[in-house]
Order: C-alpha cells, then sequence, then structure tokens
C-alpha cells in the first residue's frame, strides 16, 4: 500500500506526522511531505492508524498496482 | 539553438535563455551554442520545450530583477487550494524580493533551493511544478547576480523596462 495526501483537503493538523514520524515529515508550515516508497507490512497498522486519524480525511491508504495481484 | 536565436535575429550577448516558457528551465549563454533543441537533450540538462516559448536574455537585463516579478506572479496565480502552493510559492517570492533589494537574510539562498526542491508533487495540480522549475533553474544560472544583489541591493540594470512580461503587460504583447 501507498500513503498519499489529498493536498487540498489538508489543512496541516499534523496528526500523521505526529502518527507515522517514520513515513511523514513536515515541512515549515506543517504540511506533511511523504515519500511515494510503499508502506512495509510492519508500518501498514500505523499507517492506517495515521489515516483514520486524519480531520480532514485528507490522508488516504492506496492499494498499489503491484499489491493486487 | 544558437541556429534559432540566430534565424530570429538575436545577435546580442546573452546572459542565458529561458527554454519552455514561465515554467520552464533557464540554460546558462554558455550551453546555447552546444545545445540542440531536441526533447532528449533538452531532458538531460532538466529543460523541456515546454509552452514552446523560448526567451533570450540580454547582457542588459537583470536576471535577479527578472526572477522576482515571475516569483511574485507565481505567488499571485495560485489557486489558493493547497497549504504548500500558497506557502510555498509566498515564501519563494518573499525571499526573492528581499534578496533584489538588497534585505534579504544570508539563508536566502539555502531556502529558496530548499523550497523549489520540496514543493513539487505536493499541489493538487502542477502550477508549483512549473513555478519551482522557474526559480530552481535561475538559482544555478544566475548565482553571482544573487549574490551580488544580496549582498549590495539593486543593481544599475533592475530598473530597465521588463524583459519577461507579467500581468496587464502580457496581454500587450
Amino acid at each position: 500500500v501507498k500513503l498519499v495526501v489529498n493536498p487540498i483537503q489538508c489543512v496541516a493538523h499534523g496528526m500523521c506526522a505526529e502518527l507515522l514520524p517514520e513515513r511523514v515529515t513536515q515541512d515549515e508550515w506543517g504540511y506533511p511531505i511523504i515519500d511515494g516508497e510503499p508502506i512495509g507490512a510492519d508500518l501498514e497498522k500505523a499507517a492506517r492508524r495515521a489515516a483514520n486519524a486524519s480531520p480532514t480525511l485528507a490522508l488516504v491508504l492506496r492499494q498499489a498496482p503491484s499489491d493486487r495481484g | 539553438l544558437a541556429e534559432l536565436l540566430q534565424s530570429a535575429g538575436v545577435d546580442d550577448e546573452l546572459s542565458a535563455v529561458l527554454i519552455g516558457g514561465y515554467s520552464g528551465s533557464w540554460l546558462p549563454a554558455a550551453a546555447v551554442a552546444r545545445v540542440l533543441l531536441s526533447p532528449a537533450e533538452l531532458a538531460q540538462r532538466g529543460a523541456s520545450l515546454g509552452a514552446g516559448v523560448i526567451v533570450p536574455l540580454g547582457l542588459d537585463a537583470c536576471p535577479v530583477a527578472e526572477t522576482t516579478r515571475v516569483a511574485d506572479y507565481f505567488a499571485g496565480e495560485s489557486a489558493g487550494q493547497c497549504g504548500p502552493c500558497v506557502n510555498g510559492l509566498g515564501a519563494i517570492a518573499d525571499t526573492v524580493r528581499q534578496v533584489a533589494s538588497g534585505t534579504g537574510s544570508p539563508s536566502a539562498g539555502r531556502d529558496l533551493a530548499r523550497w523549489s526542491s520540496s514543493l513539487a508533487g505536493r499541489g493538487a495540480c502542477q502550477f508549483p511544478d512549473g513555478a519551482t522549475r522557474f526559480v530552481s533553474s535561475a538559482l544555478p544560472v544566475f548565482t553571482e547576480e544573487f549574490e551580488d544583489h544580496l549582498r549590495h541591493g539593486p543593481c544599475d540594470t533592475c530598473h530597465r523596462a521588463p524583459v519577461l512580461p507579467v500581468g496587464l503587460a502580457m496581454a500587450d504583447r
């Protein structure tokens, strides 16, 4: 799975960086910077939690094409 | 590229050439004689024909003043939908303007390089990608000019009529 942010929905609450610091950093205005790498099994639960915690539902876990088999 | 400029009647000495319009990239004048206008070769230099607009910048124009106006225009044209674009293009425009007027902070160069590399891909559209391509390609090509303005403020050519028109002046052309 991949973590993507909807930049229009995002208003920089910063929950994602708080809950998933392994993969999410913030710019100086608090908006997330997420690398495009797939999320491994070890972080998937934490990533899901971060996505669910986004107050504006701006963070989405997206199934990567390669996961679909 | 040299042939194209020649056939367009450009025979002034140049400081740089903008390839691909305002969301394109600057190439230094030294590259003009060597650059073949093919997508592959331009891609190697981080450029593309983009909007198909090519602008030669003469030695009598100030690249810092030109960059200031275009960066300001970009900041004003953001649709205002995404945080990285609104904040990032605003910060870039403010910082370039400060450098141009000689009131920039010593970290201005680093800040501009960071913002112009971190905004691309973080908007819903690709407007910030093009805007930062313009600025990030200006930095290495016009390093001396930016440093000179940062230290000494406006230069003798800052006040000249813009080569790159913005706003209403665009329609006039």
